[in-house]
């Protein structure tokens, strides 16, 4: 290095643009990249929404329909809600890293900032985003479910099932009833569920060329292990496969009972708010460890 | 008669200052050498244009330089810093126009795109970027995505230049511009030059284009440097000679391994022959040659020369 190289460095570094600069305009460049997508996805949402009201205000479409009467349930804990959130969450990461070479010249790589920060402030960026557009979106079911007169979250009786080998027969005792009340925690659940979705995606989309390929990849092999698992009756992949199916919104604890007044739907577990934080800790746990790896994989090498 | 050898051309350009230097810089992609012990010297406030065929390496000296590629062995010394260690602060002194001229953010207008590239450049001058826009005829309002090869180009060359950095890599730069906008970025560069004390890196294999702006040349052909020298001394050293020669004419051995090029035919020779003009010219005739002429040739010329010669070899 010569003298003058030495002068000039201070240089270089008051070239540098602050953190701060850098996570707000990343916010906006997100902001620009999803409009679109987010758009579109906000007409289908509205649309269908305004719909459901309608029939559900007026009796005129009730009839036209041949739609039953009833009041609107928004129920965080049955799907679709919670599918929707992780649906979403899965597919954002590619419409955040829409357009950019992950793997090639992009001027994101030529900016004069660190790449592994870069990528993980854009991460950060969308999944701020993707957490403004499903409170957006929750709120916006929400209102319209209150305008149709319906209702949010349950308060029933459950069946709860105390001795299984018994409950499938009927037999007295093998049930209890439990008193259920939505609890507050299953309204966090699908930001928490679709942080841990958005936070694997990143880590396949950072870290492939080709995540879709990976995704299908990874699909067929959950479903090879599901088969094997219901194949074999092994009992600890089946539960773990439930707990997941139960945190992305899927409700996995539930089956029929014949009781004397007919069959009815009792539940093998109620979810508990120990269940839910263990749960959102181990997959976005996972999930920041992925991205925190896949940022720094070396691209363009 | 066309017979063609590699010449020794001067590589080292003594000891500085310089913005940009490398040692023994080595690249490999799987089982192809990229870069091949490559010691580059850029000195600070040069031209420096990189000539090369397809695959020599130029871009990837660009893109190590950037700490876009990662390098093997060797080092580098981009304005003080190792941009493997360093990176972003390196590319923040660096102007840098890609070989592709697609954009990332198809998305976005170039007016958005501008104002993106500015929050990552403190030193952004704004009036600058208007300025530049304007004489490029680049509408902000497009989309980057509906541009055409050469107003991309146009574009990079505005993100380029227009935070004034102390440092411009230009990886063919006028590749996809007409003769006019094309005349119309040397002249542009030249303003620049001389506004904005900034060293130059031009890869390109048409030097034709940019060699009104060039003052040092470097050769490179399979990831190794044939020659880097001053264009001046180009100029002095590296002339053409025609002349006359009797049947069975044989070349003076002191000429041995100076002479880039040789053309012509069995009495009329046509040499690029390196070296001192009066000791070339005299060897020549003691060997039996009538020197008819000589003159110097372009840089682009010498390019082809050394390049031709390098390839034959």
């Amino acid at each position: 290095m010569t003298d003058s190289t030495v002068d000039r460095m201070p240089a270089t570094v008051d070239r540098m643009p602050a953190l701060k600069a850098v996570w707000i305009e990343q916010l906006r460049a997100v902001g620009v990249a999803i409009r679109r997508e987010v758009g579109l996805a906000g007409v289908v949402l509205v649309l269908g929404s305004l719909a459901v009201v309608a029939v559900a205000r007026m009796p005129v479409l009730q009839a036209m329909l041949g739609a039953e009467a009833g009041v609107l349930v928004f129920n965080p804990e049955e799907p679709p809600w919670g599918f929707f959130a992780v649906l979403v969450a899965l597919l954002f990461p590619l419409v955040v890293w829409k357009g950019e070479r992950r793997f090639g010249d992009t001027p994101l790589w030529s900016l004069p900032v660190d790449h592994r920060r870069h990528a993980l402030l854009k991460v950060a960026a969308g999944w701020v985003w993707l957490l403004g557009v499903l409170g957006v979106a929750l709120l916006w079911v929400t209102l319209a479910v209150l305008a149709s007169g319906g209702v949010l979250g349950v308060d029933e009786v459950r069946l709860l099932i105390v001795d299984p080998a018994r409950a499938a027969a009927g037999a007295p005792g093998a049930t209890e009833p439990v008193n259920w009340t939505t609890p507050w925690w299953e309204w966090a659940r699908p930001f928490t569920s679709a942080t841990a979705a958005y936070l694997l995606a990143s880590t396949l989309v950072l870290a492939t060329a080709r995540p879709l390929f990976w995704a299908a990849g990874l699909w067929v092999a959950s479903i090879a292990v599901l088969g094997f698992a219901e194949e074999r009756d092994v009992g600890w992949i089946q539960r773990n496969i439930d707990l997941v199916d139960w945190y992305i919104g899927g409700v996995p604890f539930t089956q029929g009972v014949q009781l004397t007044t007919g069959w009815r739907e009792a539940w093998t577990l109620l979810p508990t708010m120990g269940m839910w934080t263990v749960s959102a800790a181990f997959w976005i746990g996972l999930g920041i460890a992925g991205v925190m790896g896949a940022s720094g994989r070396p691209r363009n090498h | 008669m066309t017979e063609m050898v590699p010449a020794a051309l001067p590589v080292d350009l003594g000891n500085g200052p310089f913005a940009v230097t490398t040692r023994g810089l080595a690249k490999r992609f799987g089982s192809v050498r990229a870069l091949d012990g490559l010691d580059l010297q850029v000195p600070e406030g040069a031209v420096y244009v990189l000539v090369g065929p397809n695959g020599a390496g130029k871009s990837t000296l660009i893109r190590t330089l950037m700490g876009l590629v990662r390098y093997q062995a060797g080092s580098v010394d981009v304005l003080g810093r190792d941009p493997a260690d360093r990176g972003a602060e390196v590319r923040a002194g660096i102007g840098y126009v890609p070989e592709d001229y697609r954009f990332g953010y198809a998305w976005m207008t170039v007016g958005r795109l501008l104002e993106h590239q500015a929050v990552y450049h403190p030193s952004w001058d704004a009036e600058y970027a208007r300025r530049l826009r304007a004489r490029y005829e680049i509408d902000p309002g497009r989309k980057c995505h509906a541009l055409s090869k050469g107003q991309s180009r146009r574009v990079q060359l505005v993100l380029a230049l227009a935070h004034r950095p102390p440092l411009l890599l230009l990886d063919e730069p006028t590749d996809g511009l007409d003769h006019v906008v094309r005349d119309e970025t040397l002249s542009i560069l030249s303003e620049h030059l001389a506004d904005s004390p900034t060293t130059v890196v031009i890869s390109t294999h048409r030097v034709y284009e940019v060699e009104p702006l060039v003052d040092h040349v470097g050769v490179l052909a399979g990831g190794r440097l044939l020659g880097q020298l001053p264009r001046d001394e180009l100029h002095m050293g590296l002339l053409r000679y025609w002349a006359d020669v009797p049947e069975g004419w044989r070349p003076p051995r002191e000429l041995s391994g100076r002479v880039v090029r040789r053309n012509g035919s069995a009495r009329m020779i046509e040499w690029t022959v390196w070296g001192d003009r009066d000791a070339v010219t005299r060897g020549l005739s003691e060997a039996g040659a009538a020197v008819r002429d000589v003159a110097p040739v372009s840089v682009d010329e010498a390019a082809v020369a050394l390049l031709s010669g390098r390839e034959a070899s």
